[in-house]
């Protein structure tokens, strides 16, 4: 009875031995570490139902064989980058498709605009921040290569400095007069700075404002479709180390963590803005940094409304 | 890359999803590659063979979906376990919701639906 029991055992080891062999040879077509990494995992499933008794005599053990399949059809699965995913769109109310969750098989993501977005965004809302963030804005613009001279030379001349430039411009520079009168001589008006009749200068302000977003939101769709027509690229590892670490995390980074010095709120939001456009941070990340940054935000808030009762 | 999957459309399908019940497994619980693979083939219909659940597990880990430590068990040899990561969990929720429009739309079309019958069905 035992010689049976261990000649039984002897004839399951060789037809689990002939089957990692065939797996092994299948798996010749794998590079080195996955073809070891698979055939060391089927050998532990199996052995791990043979411990379990799942596979105590030559039957259940040919069921088990049978039941991980063709050697063939497991290295064909090893090899094949998977079903062709068209990305799905991520859940979130932020940003373009982030792709984050795209057959991982392919590894393949559609190219982002984050780096337009985040031209067009310091270009316009960013010239809150006085010279600093329409600069950044239009170093990003001339960095894209999604744009042709033309649509960059249009960008950075509506309206240079950015439509806050132009509000501010008007606040600093626009006519003030003053009026003297001295004792026997006629008063005199001095009168600094330059001046467009209201007729010319109003509309020139206004087109000085709007341009800019006008022009941003052409460029983003132009972007947009331009990035679609490109081929998808390849998904960088996951987001670890020095990898996630991009032009537009940095830019997030920056404005989040000395944004508010420049400009108060704006610096700030914009930093979120960057953030949530990143794929190089979940979601979970992203809400922790948006609450710190409203904290941030409103505290002071409560400090003036608190000064001013 | 032999187009064998694309002799049936089931099985294109099929391999598109398993990933992510994978990862809706691994959400619940972590669990050793043989405990997995058993939990998967025990429901109807998703899983052919076992073996190629590996390789899907292999790419889950080099994309950062799952991670793996390796545990000693009582009986037997070492195993290696696998665990959701944040970046897994969040394929898996977008997944989630874009399944649901899917397959509804499906069950519209094909008139599958039925709606609360299904889910009854399912409860029982």
């Amino acid at each position: 009875m035992a010689s049976t029991g261990t000649s039984m055992t002897d004839n399951d080891d060789a037809i689990v031995e002939e089957y990692l062999h065939r797996l092994d040879v299948a798996a010749t077509a794998l590079p080195m570490d996955r073809r070891a990494e698979l055939v060391g995992e089927i050998a532990d499933h199996i052995a791990q139902a043979r411990s379990g008794g799942q596979a105590a005599d030559g039957a259940a053990l040919r069921d088990l064989l049978d039941r991980l399949g063709d050697p063939a059809e497991i290295v064909a699965e090893a090899r094949d980058p998977g079903p062709d995913g068209s990305g799905y769109g991520p859940p979130g109310p932020y940003g373009p498709p982030a792709d984050a969750y795209a057959a991982p098989a392919q590894r393949m993501r559609r190219p982002r605009i984050g780096l337009e977005i985040a031209a067009v965004v310091m270009l316009t809302v960013g010239s809150l921040i006085p010279v600093l963030g329409w600069l950044t804005g239009a170093v990003l613009l001339w960095a894209s290569r999604r744009f042709t001279l033309g649509e960059k030379l249009l960008a950075t001349l509506v309206v240079p400095g950015g439509p806050f430039a132009a509000l501010l411009l008007v606040g600093v520079a626009g006519q003030s007069c003053s009026s003297t009168s001295s004792p026997g001589s006629a008063g005199t008006t001095t009168c600094t700075g330059v001046a467009l009749p209201l007729w010319l200068g109003l509309p020139v302000l206004v087109a000085a404002i709007v341009g800019p977003f006008i022009v941003g939101g052409v460029l983003l769709k132009r972007a947009g479709d331009r990035a679609a027509l490109e081929p998808p690229v390849p998904v960088v590892g996951p987001p670890t180390g020095a990898g996630r670490w991009g032009a537009l995390e940095v830019a997030a980074v920056l404005l989040l963590g000395v944004g508010g010095f420049i400009v108060p709120l704006v610096g700030p939001v914009a930093g979120l803005v960057c953030a949530w456009l990143s794929g190089a941070w979940t979601t979970s990340e992203k809400w922790v940094a948006t609450g710190i940054a409203a904290l941030v935000l409103v505290l002071p808030l409560l400090g003036l409304l608190a000064v001013g009762l | 890359m032999e187009p064998g999957g694309a002799r049936n459309p089931l099985t294109q399908l099929r391999r598109g999803v398993l990933e992510f019940c994978v990862l809706a497994l691994l959400g619940r619980d972590e669990l050793y590659g043989f405990d997995l693979v058993r939990r998967l083939s025990d429901v109807d219909g998703l899983v052919t063979s076992e073996g190629t659940i590996y390789p899907l597990l292999s790419r889950l880990r080099r994309d950062g979906w799952v991670s793996t430590t390796w545990r000693e068990s009582e009986s037997g040899p070492p195993r290696r376990y696998y665990a959701i990561t944040p970046v897994g969990r969040h394929a898996l929720a977008g997944f989630s919701s874009e399944w649901r429009r899917f397959r509804d739309s499906v069950d519209v079309l094909l008139g599958t639906g039925s709606g609360d019958g299904q889910h009854g069905n399912l409860d029982d």
